[in-house]
């Protein structure tokens, strides 16, 4: 069993794409062994800031002989495709073979590849999957002819302890790797992986991603401990930290007090974003003076690195401080006038209508409130501000402070900042007057946008439209609003009557977008058949009520004893089933059992009771009588047969199971339980 | 490290990059946004002949207009650029070494290249590399160029820009660009950098963002691009050019004084991205005979 070891030493590979090339080289090399033929038992990768490693070992030495089938063109094809394809394999055509594949005649040629070295396989194939992988970006460099992430200098590569001196573009494989590029900038020669990772080590380069990763969450950690304080939890800053070093070195820095007046937010958002650092709070939740860094370095004077960077976030903060003062001298108002200028969809005008626009559909929602009417018409302000200018993940947030700051009620504040929630799945939903307000901008844009042609397809969607219905969905649904759905559609749609008539998507398609979404969110909490049993927009136009059925048809299901309640609906609807409309009505003369007559009296008695059960919302009551019915639906079934001679007693009971089946079919579809 | 004057670091850079073996050039005579623009970058980094070149280009963003009341934020900067074409093999490390010429020590201070990938949408040109990080400052921009005028730049030159007020900040240990030494002296001769620049800068801030008439800015908006057009029509891409980065400025003036909405400026910025690709073809074809 031999180990490959092959080692892409590049100039700086971008810290964000790095994860994906590994899992992108794992599954390429795997791919490629799979190709090959040749039997490894592990493939791993590794990645960092100058290298992309692959480690495979466990390969077997040879590759056994086989014989390979090549598919070539039908026996009918013209002669000169049968000659190319001869050509192309470099055979007479008196090697060929017929197969019959799916009822078609073709020409095969069955290869024989005889039993090869696993090294010379690799020797000659191994530049393929090098280059198969593909970046997010990549370029040219010098005057060379390959192309890849940034400049590769080196490839190293052994098999078996040997040196595998492969081309690729410019570059001959050989047996050296280099260290740290300051600390050790050396070269040195490896035979085996083993070796490798212990000269790496050696030479202050840590290999392994996730090493680097645990490494500095660890550290980072105690420092702040030792501190009395705790990081602002961030994995992605942490992957891209780790991906921007070979020798991480945690440092600790001071922030001046001066920067204290600027909102948190902003602060850790500066510090994030340009400089990657992470902020530090005390156990009360208030943002602390303090930074935490991840150096390559380990330093002679770590002070001198440490002194460097508070410099530098000192310059970044005065402009964090200067944007906001500058953004303190208007109030919002002011500032939602420049809201004009600033385009929301080239089709759709500006974030000014669109201001209008919600402001519009939160009357509807709430009509007369005018915390909420204020917070409406502020709510994008804050776009137009120099903060969110610098920061646009800000946006509301600042909202927040300069509403306060204007000495604005909490409840539009509150309102301005999370009109945008929820931001995701695992963001919390709105309320109170928020929740109106986040409603309304969420509606005012799915209906735009799909009035406007931009509904989502397969895996583009741009405007987010999924993420913004899931949001309609869960605002209504957490804050049990009393909202009809397909009337908020018709309102919020009506606001852009020049698109709709544009023809590009009707309110209808909205609907049942918005209603895909719906049975998406709630069928983690439902079965499926569950949801499609109750779920239907345009009949139950509140999706609160949509919610109360389900939990009352699942509870329902749930004890058991209904199973064959809806056994015995499935039955008269399949009986029933083409005799729709036909038959509906119900000559009590043309009765001759009791079973039927039993039946029909339990339906007089329980359908105003079911429709007033329904009304009253009460599904739960609606639900227990229908299965106060079960008997005598039973019985019938047990004794009744529908279909005899005489049409006239058998079209009766036809329109009695109708009648039956409308019963249920108030509640919910039962067909598809 | 040694407290080098603004004058010493660029002239340190130039003596640098002439050991090298690049020619040192002077600042292109017309306002420029960035040393990019600068027809030794634009034009020569076209086509197959090397190239290596390092000049200090004065540059103007007037949308960073701000009074010089801001610490570090100015309309009106320097930039060090050095192209070299190809792009050797050894290129970071010639830059690294330049650092240490101005007195980094590369074993005291973190050192880091940052992936930050170059666009210019009005130059219709790209390219992939880094920002270099000292302590966390972000000193130069490092750009393998791959596309200039949309044309693809083969072989691809190197671009290093070095941020010489942000470089100097760092040597000198100085918080705002105004108090930066300019000229190493004592005394009466001393001089700032705020001294130099600094009236100019509120001057020009005026301008840029409240006093430049907006009729004659777009008038010769127009006015450049007729110009730029014509000349190409003579094949004379180098006067084209200059008055294709004289409606990039005009165009940077127009957006200062706010009167440039969102759609306008993606068509304002199609129309000079549109000058600088005839400019170049231009240049490639003129470059080939």
């Amino acid at each position: 069993m031999s180990e490959l070891l092959l080692e892409l030493f590049s100039e700086e590979i971008p810290a964000m794409m790095q994860q994906k090339a590994v899992a992108g080289y794992e599954e390429i090399f795997a791919k490629y062994f799979q190709e090959q033929t040749i039997n490894f038992s592990s493939i791993k990768a590794y990645a960092g800031p100058r290298r992309i490693t692959i480690h495979v070992s466990g390969i077997s030495s040879y590759v056994e002989a086989t014989t390979k089938e090549i598919k070539g063109p039908k026996i009918s094809a013209p002669d000169n495709a049968i000659e190319g394809f001869c050509h192309s394999n470099g055979i007479s055509k008196d090697l060929l073979t017929h197969q019959e594949i799916k009822g078609v005649e073709y020409f095969v040629y069955e290869q024989i590849l005889a039993k090869q070295e696993t090294k010379n396989i690799l020797q000659n194939t191994l530049m393929n999957p090098i280059s198969a992988y593909v970046w997010p970006k990549s370029m040219f460099w010098g005057d060379y002819q390959i192309k890849w992430v940034r400049p590769l200098r080196n490839i190293m590569c052994i098999f078996n302890g040997q040196t595998l001196d492969f081309k690729y573009g410019h570059l001959v494989a050989n047996n050296k790797s280099f260290g740290h590029r300051f600390m050790s900038p050396k070269s040195f020669e490896v035979t085996s992986f083993a070796e490798y990772k212990q000269k790496l080590s050696n030479n202050f380069v840590v290999l392994d991603q996730s090493e680097r990763k645990d490494y500095i969450l660890h550290e980072s950690s105690k420092i702040a401990s030792q501190m009395g304080l705790v990081i602002k939890e961030d994995n992605d800053l942490l992957e891209e930290v780790a991906g921007l070093v070979e020798y991480p070195q945690i440092l600790l820095g001071k922030i001046d007090q001066k920067f204290l007046s600027v909102p948190s937010e902003v602060l850790s958002s500066s510090m994030r974003s340009h400089q990657k650092y992470f902020s530090l709070f005390d156990k009360k939740g208030n943002f602390a003076p303090y930074f935490l860094f991840v150096s390559n370095i380990a330093a002679s004077n770590p002070e001198l690195v440490i002194g460097g960077n508070e410099k530098v976030l000192s310059a970044r903060l005065s402009d964090a401080l200067y944007f906001y003062n500058q953004d303190l001298k208007t109030r919002l108002d002011q500032k939602s006038q420049k809201l004009d200028n600033v385009i929301f969809h080239a089709k759709l005008g500006s974030i000014g209508d669109k201001v209008q626009r919600v402001a519009k559909i939160v009357q509807y929602l709430l009509p007369n409130n005018e915390n909420l009417i204020k917070a409406a018409m502020l709510c994008k302000s804050d776009i137009v501000s120099e903060v969110v200018g610098e920061f646009p993940n800000l946006q509301g947030i600042m909202g927040y402070y300069y509403a306060k700051y204007e000495s604005l009620s909490e409840d539009i504040a509150v309102a301005i900042r999370d009109h945008y929630k929820p931001q995701g799945p695992s963001d919390s939903c709105p309320t109170a007057i928020s929740a109106f307000l986040a409603l309304a901008d969420k509606i005012d844009s799915l209906c735009g946008l799909m009035l406007a042609g931009e509904k989502p397809t397969g895996s583009k969607d741009p405007f987010a439209l999924r993420r913004q219905a899931l949001g309609i969905v869960r605002i209504i649904l957490e804050n049990k609003l009393p909202v009809n759905i397909v009337e908020l559609i018709d309102v919020a749609g009506g606001n852009y009557s020049v698109y709709k008539d544009a023809n590009l998507c009707s309110t209808k398609q909205i609907v049942e977008f918005l209603e895909d979404r719906v049975r998406h969110f709630l069928k983690d909490e439902y079965s499926i058949e569950l949801v499609n049993a109750v779920l239907d927009l345009e009949k139950e136009q509140n999706m609160t009520d949509t919610k109360i059925k389900l939990d009352s048809l699942q509870e329902f299901i749930a004890d058991g004893s209904c199973a064959d309640l809806i056994v015995a609906y499935k039955r008269a609807s399949n009986i029933v089933a083409g005799f729709v409309g036909k038959h509906t009505t119900i000559n009590e003369s043309l009765f001759d059992n009791d079973y039927e007559k039993n039946l029909y009296s339990f339906l007089k008695d329980c359908e105003p009771k079911i429709k007033a059960e329904i009304i009253a919302k009460n599904y739960a009551g609606s639900l227990k009588m229908l299965a106060a019915m079960r008997s005598p639906i039973a019985s019938f079934f047990d004794n009744v047969m529908v279909k005899v001679e005489d049409q006239g007693v058998a079209h009766n009971r036809l329109a009695l199971l109708a009648k039956t089946k409308q019963l249920f079919d108030q509640i919910a579809k039962f067909d598809q339980l | 490290m040694t407290k080098l004057s603004f004058q010493e670091l660029i002239l340190k850079l130039q003596y640098y990059w002439q050991d090298y073996g690049c020619a040192i050039l002077q600042p292109y005579d017309v306002e420029v946004g960035a040393g990019t623009f600068h027809p030794a970058t634009v034009l020569r980094s076209l086509g197959p002949k090397p190239w290596n070149v390092a000049y200090v280009q004065p540059s103007r963003r007037p949308t960073d207009s701000r009074y010089a009341e801001h610490p570090n934020r100015m309309q009106h900067y320097y930039q060090f650029q050095v192209i070299l074409k190809p792009s050797p093999d050894d290129i970071q490390d010639l830059y690294l070494k330049s650092l240490e010429h101005l007195g980094i020590d590369m074993q005291a201070h973190d050192i880091r290249f940052v992936e930050d990938d170059w666009e210019s949408p009005t130059l219709g040109a790209s390219g992939l590399g880094w920002e270099v990080w000292c302590d966390g400052m972000e000193v130069s921009q490092f750009t393998y160029m791959q596309q200039i005028g949309g044309i693809e730049c083969r072989p691809v030159a190197g671009e290093l820009t070095y941020g010489l007020e942000r470089l100097a900040l760092y040597i000198q240990g100085v918080d705002a660009v105004k108090d930066l030494d300019w000229n190493g002296q004592k005394g009466e001769k001393a001089l700032t950098y705020g001294q130099i620049d600094f009236e100019a800068e509120k001057q020009f801030s005026k301008f840029n963002l409240e006093l430049a008439d907006t009729e004659i800015l777009s008038r010769h908006f127009e006015d450049s691009q007729k110009q730029c057009i014509a000349l190409i029509k003579e094949n004379l891409p180098m006067p084209a050019y200059e008055y294709c980065i004289k409606a990039s400025h005009l165009f940077n003036l127009l957006c200062a004084r706010g009167v440039v909405s969102v759609t306008e400026r993606a068509a304002y910025i199609a129309r000079v991205r549109h000058l600088a690709k005839l400019c170049c073809e231009n240049w490639i074809e003129m470059d080939k005979s």
